[in-house]
């Protein structure tokens, strides 16, 4: 096995938003993640691939401990968001999660209206009613969806489509003012067009946040990322930049991966 | 020997004759009351106080007195069993606290409901010296019905998908917050369809409230915590008592129609919350 690579191959190290030393993850006695350290860039994305199964969801839910709550899930090693320690630092776990927001793999709305659902996160706020309707304005402009639903915010947001939806949680999500984005297969139970509206959202995100997204689609960490992981059985194979991702110059695993979406380790 | 068809002929008519003997003993109790009831209820009847013990007069102080206790049990009743059932749903990690509980709760719905009236008897009227209260007959009832409602309620909780308190919890909401905006509101369907489930069982029960809860004659609407009320459950038995008068039986069938419409409006507020208060997830699907 290689050694991680602590430093981007190809790109001069900016301070990480999200790094990860020696980081292990277990459901009861299961071993999910391996001392796994990683670096992630601010305001950028950064792809995690990997084969089903090889823990990109537990490693993305470890961000913001959105898995503590799990009967028998333990974690040890370090885990630095922003150079703060995420798992001692933050005594209130509220604070971590308002920073370090998380948009799942298939969309969950509230069965509330358009623009309670993008209020959610933030009801504990002292907001005015001007400055209320702001905030949703301006999430659902970020999340592209203002075009959509301006003229209905009082609409049930059961009612809209499902790629909507997603992006309805984006907004949600948004609305908090994380720095951080955590997206896990956000395009999984869309339709290919509104995958490509994701797509292109997150590429426009990207200016003001930091994006971690799990994908299973190659292509489409190819079109968005800016920086890849890639994760097999627990461990990092390798991570790097795009380019160098799927460049000749990366490990032979890697290719195999990235050609043939095979994984043999 | 049989062929196979003709097996699974006679096994179809035998469930076709099970379904048939429930509806038809079904339809001729809801008949009987029906037929026998109408001819005692006016106006007069529902509207009057009874006289002779009920033998005369009409049921007026049996209906307000089956409603207040009712109403007051299930006032009793929601907050217990909904906190029961969150801390049940959501807060219990450990599966043996789950069974143990889960346990308590079957076991209370286990219990006859003439041990329920013993109780109250001896620890309400003897032993804290009460005396003769609709307001401990209500308590009596209410803790009837904790099982029933916590058992819809954690039903609900636990259908609801994990997503939408993870997504609560992903937007940085408290716990405090997920339960009173998140779990409560997406299973209050489960919550008052219970309720109504436990009510509809509850204001049709003699044995528990009869010996602490409720007198004979001569009882109008309380003035105070401390003073009995008549039901029409009790009073129906007390009519049953006196069946040689055919007043009295007339009065009976009467009190006893009374009570099925007022459980059936009961049943079908239940249907109608269930429908009118589930959440988006299950309506759609
Ligand atoms: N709640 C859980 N309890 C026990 N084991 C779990 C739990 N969640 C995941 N696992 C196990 O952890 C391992 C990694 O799962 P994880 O969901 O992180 O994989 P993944 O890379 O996200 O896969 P996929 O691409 O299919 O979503 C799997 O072997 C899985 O069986
Ligand atoms: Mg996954």
């Amino acid at each position: 096995m290689t050694q991680p690579q602590l430093h981007l191959v190809g790109a001069p190290a900016p301070i990480p938003a999200i790094e990860l030393r020696n980081f292990s993850a277990c459901y009861g006695d299961l071993r999910v993640l391996k001392d796994v350290s990683l670096s992630v860039p601010a305001r950028s994305v950064t792809c995690l691939l990997g084969p089903s199964g090889s823990g990109k969801s537990t490693l993305i839910r470890s961000l913001n401990r959105i898995n503590d709550a799990l009967p028998g899930f333990t974690t040890n090693g370090q885990v630095d968001i922003h150079g703060e320690c995420c798992m001692t630092d933050f005594n209130d776990i509220t604070r971590l999660r308002a920073k370090v927001g998380m948009v799942f793999q298939t969309p969950c709305v509230f069965p509330c209206s358009i623009a309670q659902n993008v209020l959610f996160g933030v009801r504990n706020r002292k907001l005015s009613k001007i400055e209320k309707s702001a905030l949703v304005e301006k999430s659902l402009r970020s999340a592209a969806l203002w075009q959509d639903v301006s003229d209905r915010l009082d609409a049930p947001a059961g009612a809209l489509s499902v790629g909507q939806q997603q992006r309805l949680c984006i907004a949600r999500a948004l609305a908090v003012t994380p720095d951080i984005l955590l997206l896990d297969e956000p395009t999984a139970s869309v339709d290919p067009v509104s995958a490509r509206n994701i797509e292109a959202l997150i590429s426009e995100l990207k200016k003001d946040y930091t994006i971690v997204m799990v994908t299973h689609d190659v292509r489409q960490a190819g079109r968005v990322a800016d920086h890849a992981i890639f994760l097999c059985d627990g461990e990092i194979i390798e991570q790097g930049t795009r380019d160098h991702m799927f460049s000749k110059a990366a490990l032979p695993k890697t290719r195999t991966y990235l050609l043939e979406e095979f994984c043999d380790c | 020997m049989f062929s196979r068809t003709m097996k699974d002929k006679l096994f179809t008519a035998a469930l076709r004759a099970a379904l048939g003997l429930c509806l038809a003993v079904l339809a001729v109790l809801i008949l009987a009351i029906i037929v026998a009831g109408a001819k005692a209820i006016s106006f007069e009847f529902l509207f009057s106080p009874a006289r002779d013990f009920g033998a005369s007069g009409g049921i007026i102080y049996q209906i307000t007195g089956t409603v207040l206790i009712g109403i007051t049990a299930s006032l009793l009743v929601l907050p217990f069993a909904t906190s029961l059932a969150i801390y049940r749903a959501d807060f219990v990690k450990s599966d043996r606290v789950k069974r143990m509980i889960d346990t308590s709760i079957y076991s209370l719905n286990g219990i006859p409901s003439i041990a329920y009236g013993l109780f109250g008897l001896i620890f309400f009227v003897n032993i804290l010296g009460t005396g003769l209260s609709w307001f401990v007959g209500a308590i009596i009832l209410a803790l009837m019905m904790l099982p029933t409602v916590t058992l819809c309620a954690v039903a609900a909780m636990k259908s609801l998908p994990r997503g939408y308190r993870e997504n609560g919890y992903a937007l940085g909401l408290s716990r405090k917050d997920v339960v009173i905006r998140i779990t409560l509101p997406q299973s209050l369907h489960g919550i008052v369809t219970g309720l109504m489930l436990g009510l509809a069982r509850a204001v049709g029960e003699t044995a528990p409230i009869m010996f602490i809860a409720t007198a004979f004659s001569g009882v109008t609407l309380p003035g105070s915590f401390r003073e009995p009320v008549s039901t029409l459950p009790t009073h129906i038995l007390a009519l049953a008592q006196q069946a040689t008068n055919p007043d009295a039986l007339a009065n009976a069938w009467g009190a006893s129609l009374t009570l099925v419409f007022l459980v059936f409006v009961l049943s079908a507020l239940a249907f109608i919350a269930r429908i009118r208060l589930s959440p988006l997830s299950e309506r759609h699907t």
